[in-house]
C-alpha cells in the first residue's frame, strides 16, 4: 500500500473505502467482460460476422487493459481484488454479457419473444450479428456508466485514480462507437486500432505490461 | 395508498435522493424531461440500496452493477434488453410509485404504479 497516497486521498475528503470498491467491481466487469467477449468474438461467424470480429478483439483486450492497469491502484490505495474468482465475479459492476439466444443454439430454435413459468422476456431481433451488436453496445454502455461514476467522485480529490478512469473511460467511448455504428446509429469518427488492442489512453498506465511502446 | 408529501420540488434532481413516505423509503430523482420520479430503494438485483444513482433519460440507473430500470414503470432494462431468455425472465422489477407536483412539492401515491 502506498500509505502517504492514501492518505492525500482521505485528507482530500474521500471514502478510501467507497472509492476501493468502485475499482474491485470495475476491475471484475472488466475481467468478467473479457471472458464474454472471448465467446462472442469467436462467435462473429458468418459474412457479417467476419468484419466484427478484429474489432471484438480490439475492444476484448483492451478490456483486459483496463483490469490490468486497475489492479495496482487498487493496490496502491490498500485495496485488494477477492481470494475468489467467484466472489469477483458476483461484485462485477456491470451484468454478464451473455451470448443471445440467437447464436446460443440452432439456427431459428431459439428467435423471438414469449412467456415462461418467470413471465415475458423480450423478443430479439432475430438477427443474430444484430443480438451480438446489441449485447456489445449494452455492455460498453456501463462501462461508461461505470467510470463517468468514478472520475465524478474523484474529480480534483484522486488525481491519479481520475486520470485513469478518464483513460479508461476514452477507450470506452470509442468502443461504444464502433458497434453503434455496425447498428446503425451514426459514424463512429474512429478508425479501428493500428494494432489488436492498443489501447491509446490506458496503455501509459500498464508499466509492468513488458514489450509496450 | 393516498398522496403524500415526498420532497420539495426543488429538492428533487437527477440523483436518486432517499426520503420517508408515510414510513416507506423511496428513492425520488428528475427524468431528463423533469418529470418527478419515486422508486424502492433497493435494486432486486442484490438487494442493494441505489441512493446516489443516476437517472439517465428516464432509466434508473443502479449505482451498484448499473442494472437500469424504467423510472415509471419499474420494469428493468438493462440487462433484460439483451440477456438470453430464460435469464431476462427472472430479472426483477423495482418498485415505481406514480408522482405529481403541486404547490412546490412532489407528492408520491403510496400504491405502486407497477
Amino acid at each position: 500500500m502506498g500509505r502517504v497516497a492514501r492518505e492525500m486521498v482521505e485528507h482530500a475528503g474521500l471514502d478510501v473505502n467507497a472509492l476501493i470498491d468502485k475499482l474491485v467491481a470495475a476491475a471484475g466487469a472488466e475481467f468478467t467482460t473479457f471472458y464474454y467477449y472471448t465467446i462472442l468474438r469467436v462467435n462473429s461467424i458468418g459474412l457479417d460476422g467476419e468484419g466484427m470480429k478484429e474489432i471484438v478483439e480490439d475492444a476484448r483486450i483492451e478490456d483486459r487493459n483496463h483490469f490490468e492497469a486497475l489492479v495496482p491502484r487498487i493496490y496502491e490505495l490498500g485495496g485488494k481484488i477477492p481470494d475468489d474468482i467467484r466472489d469477483f465475479a458476483d461484485q462485477a459492476g456491470c451484468p454478464d454479457a451473455y451470448l443471445p439466444d440467437s447464436l446460443g443454439g440452432a439456427v431459428g430454435q431459439r428467435r423471438g419473444g414469449g412467456r415462461t413459468e418467470l413471465g415475458e422476456y423480450p423478443a430479439s431481433a432475430g438477427d443474430p450479428i444484430k443480438d451480438l451488436l446489441k449485447v456489445l453496445v449494452e455492455a460498453e454502455r456501463c462501462a461508461i456508466r461505470t467510470y463517468t461514476d468514478i472520475c465524478n467522485y474523484t474529480v480534483g480529490k484522486d488525481h491519479r485514480t481520475y486520470e485513469l478512469s478518464l483513460a479508461i473511460l476514452n477507450e470506452e467511448v470509442e468502443h461504444e462507437s464502433w458497434f453503434s455504428e455496425f447498428l446503425g446509429e451514426g459514424p463512429s469518427g474512429h478508425f479501428r486500432r493500428g494494432a489488436p488492442g492498443h489501447s491509446p489512453y490506458v496503455s501509459r498506465f500498464m508499466t509492468a505490461d513488458v514489450g509496450r511502446a | 395508498m393516498s398522496w403524500e408529501r415526498a420532497a420539495r420540488s426543488e429538492d428533487v434532481g437527477r440523483v436518486l435522493h432517499r426520503v420517508d413516505v408515510g414510513g416507506h423509503p423511496m428513492l425520488v430523482a428528475r427524468t431528463a424531461d423533469g418529470d418527478a420520479i419515486a422508486v424502492g430503494p433497493i435494486c432486486p438485483h442484490q438487494n442493494k440500496p441505489m441512493d446516489g444513482g443516476n437517472v439517465y433519460g428516464d432509466e434508473v440507473d443502479c449505482p451498484n452493477h448499473h442494472y437500469t430500470y424504467d423510472a415509471r414503470t419499474g420494469e428493468n432494462g438493462y440487462p433484460k434488453r439483451v440477456f438470453p431468455a430464460r435469464r431476462a425472465a427472472a430479472v426483477k422489477p423495482i418498485t415505481a410509485y406514480r408522482t405529481r407536483e403541486a404547490d412546490g412539492w412532489v407528492w408520491v401515491h403510496t400504491g405502486s404504479s407497477g
